[in-house]
């Protein structure tokens, strides 16, 4: 179809003029136009006759769809114009598609009544759209169902929808799933009635390649007719192809028999050996031949055969090597091996050994270079020819905390911390026979304020690997122990004195009372004493996480001479050997001793004895970590108090 | 002036009062030999990770995605309710990254409700329960991936071409391996796969498939786009199949699932007695499956764990009474 519309005026038209002239006036031209556009009409010259037929293809593609008017008027040779002829016609390019040859923009499909989630597609605007595709009928339910497409053009009009009904059998019969091919038949020409069956292993796919005889069928055009069929007994349709049998014009189509064979090596035709064969129709060829006149390296082989009619067939060539320095089959041996990790081929650690077949290699390889993870060891051999075998590659995996000899692992301790103190640990030893061990001590907390706490556990084994921590709470209903020492009890009026608390831990802040009306806040404080007395010590202690003071009070802890009246009394600790190791002597000559503490740095009170001799006490000391002490004596007088070395 | 300093400290130590918690906190302890840190929230925690340190997670549920771009080993208190019963079981509830210079990280003891991303090289997930796993980082070669003793629910996606050797060893995927996955040398060794959906084996190539039971029967696309495939002494459900594109050597076809497992139902993977056929299937003569090898596959991981707690609550006398039955592991 033309891209326009089609107007075809057939105007018959006679032309009647007054009777003096009639014999010599014709029809000279025609104008025509539309609608109103008379101004723009066309002028088309005619050849002279006294009656036209017109007939013409005029295109309106200018034009607006709707009613028109066609107007046309002749004029004779004598420039007489006749009437305007006028005719309606109607243009309709969009609502019924007449005269317009669209394209198609887009097309939906949906299956069933889901056509809310129907597929959309646009497409490349052709005239005609041939469509095949394999739709994914996965997600819809066996039994009957519709296929609906519409398609819409240009102009956005979509077509009526069509539907196909189809049936989906992906349980009952096999459609619909891939299917085994299990048997094939053939036959030539019509002779379907002695057709070749065959049956196949059940394959989804089958390649066919054979050569069939066709020494039955006569010369000319033949058909081969071949079908398939699945495992559910379905036969394919037939597939039917021409072909041409011409045994009689050149020979081909006649079964020949090889009659002789040449062959040579490399260029050598013109020494080529030359062998006459019984006349066979196939003929297997296995033969050793001698090389040893031709040089190593690469070299051909050529051969060609010739039938009964003395036709040569084309020349077969094969490339071989010879390589008569390494070809020693039989009694290789191997002697060197080559290995390396990872991607390390140029650092690869080679061994040479005695030349043995088999070699058996058994070694532990260091991996200490090698960082925890996934890694591949390569491997490979080299015979006494020379002749290496692939690379041989194994992942091994490395995690030098993950093993240990069964049951050679053991939980060794653990620790415990707190929330408000989270860089104190208590580290308490295990000691386990077993894997699995089961703990049940008791850990003194003095150290701990009253009140609730946030405590973390964590353990340890023998790999220095720790577990996860698990955390808790824990209330502690009393008062942490809590003392402290001054550097001296008894000094003139106007010297200084050092307080040292028995712990830091857990405490925010200590309110010191110095006894003489002077206060301070402070950890350890150093108080300048102005007045002579005995003055009571009061340490109030807020501890983290708390609202209330606790105090620790000393009752005329300190005193305080006046300077140059009287002499001091000086008190005086005597404690060896320093440092110690297993025993510390103390000896207080001077004061009896009632008790003795050994406090950590930290404040913690490690050992507390009771001393039976007042004077004298051995302590033993042999358990404790080596490090620096406090020695606290309670004395009648107070406290008297030293450092000490452990070793 | 002092009598004023008091009494400031008198008001800020009633603040510190209404200040703790009657519940126990989180706490994600950061290590490297000696130095030891602690924090309530993970995010923190992974902030102040330096290359090298171990990071332990509480056994609670962890809200969020996590990125980790620093070498790390996290080490989670366990993924299985029952072998973690004393703590909990460490669960992420969103997507864990090992991003760019995470390389040499590892994860244990840790069940994720997101997928996890590997994007470095010589990462190591053991251990664990993971929705789903992504090996990739676009066109940048990473390689060395180690996944053993976990499982897998969802699918395993993006081994391109320049990933190269990665090992799943012991391991129970639910999922399939999607479409894509072409790595040269991603072994799959004595794994169950459990998958039973459409396209198993769709559009992969290269992989080697090892003293693996796989039990899929589906033939939907079930070799479709594949190619360059090795099966080698694996234990299938489904009957025997080839491709010229596949090396198949030593494989059992057509043993019913039934005759397989003890209670695969229950999530007992090991094989009956009677599936003799199975227990020296495996190329080092040993049985196919999660059970095979050397090592058979474990839930608790390496590190020290608690068996049952029944620590005191409240001190008597001073002093806390600690009762822990708790365990160290061999591997």
């Amino acid at each position: 179809m033309k891209n326009t519309i089609r107007i075809t005026a057939i105007l018959v038209v006679f032309l009647t003029i007054s009777p003096p002239f009639f014999s010599q006036n014709s029809i000279k031209s025609v104008e025509f136009w539309t609608d109103g556009n008379g101004e723009n009409r066309n002028r088309q010259p005619i050849s002279s006759s006294n009656t036209f037929i017109w007939q013409d293809e005029i295109n309106l593609a200018a034009l607006v769809d709707g009613l028109h008017t066609f107007n046309m008027r002749i004029q004779d040779s004598k420039g007489v114009w006749s009437q305007v002829e006028t005719l309606f016609f109607l243009k309709q390019t969009n609502a019924a598609g007449q005269g317009v040859l669209k394209k198609i923009a887009a097309l939906e499909y949906w299956m069933n009544g889901n056509s809310a989630n129907r597929t959309q597609r646009v497409l490349n605007g052709q005239t005609s759209f041939t469509w095949e595709e394999l739709i994914d009928v996965a997600g819809i339910p066996d039994g009957a169902n519709t296929f609906n497409a519409r398609f819409k053009d240009e102009y956005g009009v979509w077509s009526p929808i069509e539907t196909r009904f189809f049936l989906k059998q992906t349980n009952a019969a096999g459609q619909g799933v891939l299917k085994k091919i299990v048997a094939l038949e053939y036959w030539m020409n019509g002779n379907s009635a002695n057709r070749t069956q065959r049956t196949l292993n059940g394959q989804t796919s089958f390649t066919w390649e054979e050569l069939i005889d066709v020494a039955g069928i006569p010369d000319g055009a033949n058909t081969f007719n071949a079908r398939f069929k699945d495992e559910y007994g379905v036969w394919s349709p037939i597939e039917t192809r021409f072909f041409l049998k011409q045994t009689n014009a050149a020979g081909q189509g006649v079964l020949k028999n090889i009659a002789a064979l040449e062959y040579w090596m490399n260029g050598n035709s013109a020494n080529r050996t030359q062998r006459t064969l019984n006349g066979q129709t196939s003929f297997t060829w296995e033969e050793l031949i001698d090389v040893a006149g031709i040089p190593d390296g690469v070299n051909t082989f050529n051969a060609h055969f010739k039938d009964e009619y003395g036709v040569w067939s084309p020349i077969e060539t094969r490339f071989f090597v010879k390589q008569s320095a390494i070809s020693g089959e039989g009694n290789k041996k191997l002697t060197t091996l080559e290995y390396w990790m990872d991607a390390n081929s140029t650092n690869r650690i080679s061994k040479t050994f005695t030349p043995s077949n088999p070699y058996l290699w058994e070694e532990l390889i260091p991996t200490d270079d090698v960082p925890n993870g996934l890694h591949t060891f390569n491997v490979r051999w080299k015979d006494d020819k020379g002749i290496w075998t692939m690379v041989h590659t194994q992942f091994f995996f490395k995690d030098e905390k993950k093993f240990a000899q069964i049951g050679e692992n053991k939980i060794v301790g653990y620790r415990l911390w707190f929330s408000e103190e989270p860089d104190y640990f208590e580290n308490i030893p295990v000691i386990a026979m077993e894997n699995v061990v089961a703990i049940n001590d008791s850990v003194p907390l003095t150290y701990l304020p009253k009140g609730r706490h946030q405590i973390a556990y964590q353990l340890k084994d023998a790999r220095g690997v720790w577990s996860p921590v698990i955390t808790d709470s824990i209330d502690k209903p009393d008062h942490a122990l809590f003392s402290f020492v001054a550097d001296k009890l008894e000094i003139i009026q106007g010297e200084t004195i050092k307080f040292t608390p028995s712990t830091k831990l857990f405490i925010d802040s200590i309110v010191w009372s110095f006894g003489d009306g002077m206060t301070e806040v402070n950890f350890e404080p150093e108080h300048k004493y102005d007045s002579i007395g005995k003055f009571d010590v009061m340490a109030t202690v807020w501890h983290k996480g708390t609202n209330e003071g606790i105090p620790y009070e000393e009752i005329k802890y300190i005193t305080v001479t006046s300077t140059g009246l009287l002499s001091p009394e000086v008190y005086s600790l005597k404690m060896y050997p320093i440092p110690a190791k297993n025993y510390l002597t103390i000896e207080c000559p001077s004061l009896p001793m009632k008790s003795v503490q050994i406090i950590s740095l930290n404040g913690k009170v490690m050992k507390e004895f009771l001393t039976e001799n007042s004077e004298k006490a051995v302590l033993p000391i042999g358990n404790l970590q080596a490090g620096t002490y406090i020695i606290v004596v309670k004395t009648d007088k107070g406290w008297l108090s030293g450092k000490i070395v452990k070793e | 002036m002092k009598k004023l300093t008091i009494l400031l400290i008198c008001v800020w130590a009633m603040m510190l009062a209404f200040t703790f918690s009657s519940s126990a906190q989180t706490v994600f302890a950061l290590q490297n030999g000696s130095r030891t840190q602690f924090y309530t929230t993970l995010s923190t925690a992974i902030s102040n990770i330096q290359d090298g340190d171990t990071l332990y997670l509480p056994g609670k549920p962890l809200d969020g995605d996590y990125t980790f771009a620093k070498k790390v080993t996290i080490i989670g208190a366990g993924y299985d309710p029952d072998s973690a019963a004393a703590t909990g079981i460490t669960k992420i509830t969103g997507r864990v990254y090992f991003a760019k210079n995470s390389k040499g990280s590892s994860i244990t003891g840790v069940r994720t409700e997101g997928r996890v991303y590997v994007r470095d090289s010589l990462i190591t997930i053991t251990r664990s329960n993971l929705e789903s796993l992504e090996i990739q980082n676009g066109s940048n070669p990473i390689g060395f991936v180690y996944v053993g003793d976990c499982i897998i629910r969802n699918n395993i996606e993006g081994a391109n071409d320049v990933v190269t050797n990665v090992l799943i060893e012991r391991c129970i995927l639910n999922g399939n391996l999607g479409g894509g996955n072409k790595t040269n040398n991603l072994v799959i060794k004595n794994c169950v796969l459990t998958y039973n959906g459409n396209y198993f084996l769709y559009s992969i190539s290269n992989i080697i498939y090892q003293n693996s039971i796989i039990l899929n029967t589906n033939n939907y696309m079930f070799t479709a786009g594949s190619s360059s495939l090795t099966f080698t002494n694996n234990l299938f459900v489904r009957p025997a199949f080839s491709n010229n594109t596949y090396v198949m050597t030593g494989n059992i076809f057509g043993v019913p699932e039934s005759d397989i497992f003890v209670d695969s139902a229950n999530g007992n993977y090991h094989i009956k007695p009677t599936c003799t056929q199975a227990l020296t299937l495996a190329t080092d003569g040993k049985e196919v499956g999660i059970y095979g090898t050397d090592n058979p596959f474990l839930v608790p991981t390496f590190a020290p764990r608690f068996i049952s707690i029944n620590n005191a609550e409240s001190t008597v006398n001073g002093k806390l009474s600690v009762k822990m039955t708790v365990e160290a592991r061999n591997r």
